[in-house]
């Protein structure tokens, strides 16, 4: 799986060598052709020649003869000075107007010798990805190793020459807006560059290239000539992906201006172990109970299985640890089994010994067990939430010792503006005819920071009401995200369970029996083009036509459930009094709620475990005055954070966009110390520890194809010749001959001075 | 007086009454003065004894030496002759140059030339003639002795302008045919003509046995042409005008004047004419006794 430098050497070579055997023409043009517009000053001499003719005296003269005879000898040879010396005293004005105009050569050729080539602008992409991170059998790792050579790069580069570094993570950073000349400073800042915890980005990074190319092409017109060098171990998602159209276009496009030069920092070694995945598995965990976490394992090696300990740390302790023998290429899942004896958020880390890229040898991630549950059940008539009320109800089978704080209210619909949302962490509305535009604006804001919502759409629902919930909108899509048409006609509608995808349904997986399958819906509402819903939306259960019945979305930082049926069997005011449902009557009714309930209020997986690099989101409370957070960090720094002004329900949003080193992160106020929902866990993409490299090929061949579409020119092909163009043109150079005019100028200006001088004095 | 003064530098003909005018060559003339005849005879100035031969003139015996010695030896005299001195001037337009930095023209600084001689031959009792010529003889003087012979000369020159073309050929052949008696012909010009022909000229001047000097007179600026800036030369005696850089053709025009006067000189000197140049920038008190101070050491 070595990646050979050479490979890509070779095939630039290649490409050189077929340029060089070809007739290049050179070509010629001015930078500033309006500097031209000097050469008229090569007229003053002129005149100043003619004038003096002008101006001479008049002496008689009496040796007439000998006059004549002198003039007659020395004529000739003085005419043939004055013209040189014209001539000389007109080139000098000619060269100078034409330096000033920067002329240059244009010349298809891939090398550009290494003594006396025209400045250039040189740009330095380094791969800063955590891949780089990788320490080699001489322990020293690829980043230093791309330093190294990026050093011996800037080094080698002539005085005039124009630096730019970037770095290709992501986001692509180009550190000089502007090249610099001042290659003690480059040198300075490429010193100072660190690796990340991110992956690296090919298609933001060629962005960033061609923008900042572009930039230093009009700020810095002399630099006729680009080069690009890319250091990089050619490993993780970005060159493993193959590359898309847009990549391709834009590798033309920059080749057209540059030349382009992969510096493989890769010694074929792909032997890497990561923490790729953890998860808690049990779906609604409670304090003392077993709960599952589960650990992937993935061994990147192809060839070699380890037997290593997984380990599972709980709030910085070790409290389990098994041993593991994992396959090449394999992705081994590890469980543990654990109980929580508190309710609160536990910190979860899984632990590998350390190989040769360590930094992905742990993950983390949160488990919340929370025995608080505030659930408000709105109405708008009498006897709507009473199924939903009784089997959301803990208390009914409350063991002995079980401090858990469960509270249910009931409420009606119109006292919405009296409703303790702030304190709720779930709200379920039942069969709600219509609900007012300033309360949807407020139950919006409360799923968006991070609130459940259940709702029950039953026999008394005014569809355009909830279609108007459309409105509300988060960057996930709609709060309402269906279209509702007609009631179905009355029948009995078997539920599918949708193999038990959903969180939900988990716990009835295995138990057919448990009466799901067999709840009687009897009518429901049909959604309009059901089978393209918006991609942040799941259908629990549909009928066994496929007909959605339970739906969930997304939407903020809190989750949405629908039913499409009514909460009760008992009420039924469309047209005929038929039951939509036995739904509240039914063994399955009481798990059922309280999985519901359980996934809805869960703290959204998607908020407290995020990526480096993804910025971290929340809400403050109104009840909190200070101007300012403070981010904890897991490197022991401190962040401080300014909250945005506050939405509809006095909550002001938050962002944090410097989560860039994995571990877990925790804000605080002055006002609210640390909470179990101020935790964020923050792991490493794990695609970057592939470090195969066999992907990049794809780009080796792209360069190569390059190359090749020069060869197989075929004269008869239009197409082609407009594509051999294009790759003659992306392989010329511009030779300025601003230094040659002006040396002409000196050695002008010197003979002028000599053979001025020199003719004096044979004269005197 | 005033006029003559105008001719007369003092010093100049303090230094040559000094010196003298020799002829090179004895001359045959009716006076007897400082000047050698090679005619023995009636001159009352012994010369010499030489013994008898046959075919002697016995009348030229000295019998007193006969009588003392026995033995006869002829008593030879010394004829003295005056001299007839030839002036001629050129008149030619080309003489009328003057540089930038002399004080006189060519032809004034001839003129005072030509009276100095004058004055000093008539000094010496000897005749001096004088003759203008340009492309041939405009005017002569005929030769004598007396001393209102200046006044001529003086009114001569007076009168005398330089606008004419220099042919000195047909000018000094003609003049040769005009000069009745042998005697010392001095030539005041430029010399400014075809060097070939102007020794054809003094050529005539030789075939009457003439003694012949010759004066060039030149400008100091013809000899070093001093002009910096180009000019437009303006020629005389119809030369058509010329364009020139006289840094660029100093050094060829030094050349060839310089190759003229050479010329001139070898020539004259092979033809037994005594040359003398002379620079109008420098006084004629230091040329004119020179020329006859050189003379001189060449006649003795």
């Amino acid at each position: 799986m070595f990646f050979p430098t050479a490979f890509y050497s070779k095939a630039s070579d290649t490409f050189s060598h077929q340029l060089l055997e070809q007739p290049f023409p050179l070509a010629s043009g001015l930078a500033a052709g309006w500097m031209l517009w000097w050469a008229l000053a090569g007229l003053i001499p002129i005149a100043l020649h003619l004038w003096f003719q002008r101006q001479r005296q008049e002496i008689p003269w009496a040796a007439m003869q000998f006059l004549l005879a002198a003039i007659q000898k020395q004529s000739r040879r003085i005419r043939i000075q004055q013209l040189l010396l014209l001539l000389l005293r007109v080139a000098i004005l000619l060269a100078l107007a034409l330096a000033a105009a920067q002329p240059f050569l244009t010349q298809a050729s891939e090398s550009w010798g290494s003594i006396s080539r025209p400045p250039m602008l040189w740009i330095g992409v380094i791969d800063n990805s955590f891949s780089m991170q990788f320490k080699d059998s001489s322990r020293v790792s690829r980043w230093e190793q791309a330093i190294a050579q990026a050093r011996k790069k800037m080094e080698q580069l002539q005085p005039g020459d124009g630096i730019v570094l970037m770095t290709m993570g992501s986001p692509a950073k180009v550190l000089f807006s502007e090249a610099t000349f001042d290659r003690s400073s480059a040198l300075l800042e490429l010193s100072r560059l660190q690796p990340t915890f991110t992956s690296s980005n090919l298609d933001s990074t060629l962005s960033a290239l061609e923008q900042a190319q572009q930039r230093n092409r009009q700020l810095h017109p002399e630099l006729t000539n680009c080069q690009i060098d890319f250091f990089t171990d050619v490993a993780g998602p970005t060159w493993t992906r193959p590359p898309e159209s847009s990549t391709s276009q834009l590798l033309r496009k920059l080749s057209s201006n540059a030349k382009l030069n992969l510096e493989a920092i890769n010694d074929g070694s792909s032997d890497n172990v990561a923490v790729t995945e953890v998860k808690v598995r049990t779906n609604s965990p409670e304090k003392d109970q077993d709960v599952v976490i589960a650990a992937q394992v993935t061994n990147f090696s192809t060839s070699q299985s380890i037997d290593l300990p997984v380990q599972l740390v709980i709030d910085g302790q070790t409290v389990q640890s098994i041993d593991t023998k994992i396959a090449p290429r394999e992705k081994k899942q590890v469980e543990f089994i654990h109980r929580f004896a508190e309710s609160k958020t536990y910190r979860l880390e899984i632990h590998i010994p350390q190989d040769q890229l360590a930094i992905d040898d742990r993950r983390s991630s949160l488990l919340t067990l929370s025995d608080s549950l505030n659930t408000l059940i709105l109405q708008d008539i009498e006897g709507q939430s009473k199924y939903v009320a009784l089997a959301l109800n803990k208390q009914l089978n409350t063991q002995p010792g079980d401090t858990s704080s469960v509270t249910i209210s009931t409420a009606f619909v119109d006292q919405w503006q009296d409703l303790p949302l702030d304190q709720t962490n779930l709200v379920v509305l039942c069969n709600i005819s219509s609900i007012p535009e300033p309360f949807a604006a407020l139950l919006g804001d409360y799923v968006r920071r991070g609130g459940g919502l259940l709702v029950f759409l039953g026999d008394r629902i005014d569809p355009s009401s909830y279609q108007s919930l459309t409105k509300i909108q988060s960057p996930e899509g709609a709060l309402f995200p269906l279209t509702l048409s007609t009631p179905s006609p009355l029948g009995l509608y078997p539920i599918d369970p949708r193999n038990y995808e959903s969180p939900i349904l988990k716990l009835f997986e295995g138990f057919p029996d448990s009466g799901l399958l067999t709840t009687p819906i009897f009518r429901f509402w049909n959604v309009d083009a059901f089978d393209k819903l918006p991609s942040n939306l799941t259908i629990d259960i549909s009928t066994e036509r496929e007909t959605p019945l339970l739906v969930s979305n997304r939407f903020g930082q809190g989750k949405i459930s629908w039913w499409l049926t009514a909460p009760t069997p008992q009420e039924a005011s469309i047209g005929e009094s038929d039951p939509w449902n036995a739904l509240g009557a039914w063994p399955s009714f009481l798990p059922l709620m309280r999985e519901q309930a359980s996934y809805l209020t869960q703290r959204n997986e998607n908020v407290a475990d995020r990526l480096v690099g993804d910025s971290i989101s929340g809400f403050l409370s109104p009840s909190i005055s200070d101007i300012q957070l403070t981010m904890l960090r897991p490197d022991q720094k401190t962040d401080l954070i300014t909250p945005s002004a506050p939405q509809q329900d006095g909550y002001r949003p938050w962002i944090y966009s410097n989560n860039d080193v994995p571990g877990f992160y925790q804000y605080q106020t002055s006002s609210m110390p640390s909470a179990d929902n101020t935790l964020f866990a923050v792991n490493l993409e794990v695609t970057e520890s592939d470090l195969s490299s066999d992907g990049a090929k794809r780009y080796a061949e792209w360069f190569r194809a390059s190359a090749s579409a020069t060869e197989t020119t075929s004269p008869d092909t239009t197409d082609v010749n407009a594509n051999t163009t294009a790759n003659y043109i992306a392989n010329t150079q511009r030779i300025p001959l601003f230094p040659w005019c002006l040396g002409s100028l000196l050695g002008l200006l010197v003979s002028e001075s000599l053979l001025a001088y020199w003719l004096g004095r044979s004269k005197g | 007086m005033s006029t003559q003064g105008k001719y007369f530098d003092p010093q100049t003909l303090a230094k040559i009454r000094s010196i003298g005018l020799r002829a090179r060559y004895l001359v045959e003339g009716y006076i007897a003065g400082m000047h050698r005849s090679p005619h023995q005879g009636r001159s009352i100035e012994f010369s010499q004894h030489r013994e008898y031969v046959p075919g002697d003139d016995l009348r030229q015996v000295d019998w007193k030496v006969y009588g003392r010695t026995d033995k006869f030896y002829l008593k030879q005299y010394e004829a003295e002759t005056n001299l007839i001195c030839h002036l001629l001037l050129d008149c030619s337009e080309s003489m009328s140059y003057r540089g930038p930095s002399s004080p006189l023209s060519k032809f004034e600084y001839a003129q005072l030339a030509i009276v100095s001689l004058a004055y000093l031959v008539l000094s010496q009792q000897d005749s001096i003639s004088v003759s203008l010529i340009d492309q041939n003889l405009q005017q002569q003087i005929t030769p004598s002795n007396s001393p209102a012979q200046l006044n001529h000369v003086i009114g001569l020159l007076e009168q005398s302008q330089s606008i004419r073309r220099t042919a000195l050929e047909p000018a000094l052949r003609e003049t040769a045919s005009r000069l009745k008696s042998r005697g010392v012909v001095v030539l005041v010009s430029d010399l400014l003509d075809d060097p070939e022909k102007i020794l054809q000229g003094l050529q005539h001047l030789r075939y009457q046995r003439h003694d012949v000097i010759v004066l060039q007179v030149l400008d100091d600026a013809e000899l070093s042409f001093p002009f910096d800036q180009p000019s437009r030369f303006l020629g005389m005696e119809g030369w058509e005008p010329l364009l020139a850089d006289p840094r660029g053709i100093r050094q060829a025009y030094q050349k060839e004047i310089q190759q003229h006067i050479s010329k001139l000189r070898e020539a004259t000197r092979s033809m037994e004419i005594d040359f003398q140049l002379m620079n109008t920038s420098q006084p004629l008190y230091l040329t004119l006794p020179h020329m006859l101070a050189q003379r001189r050491r060449r006649i003795s």
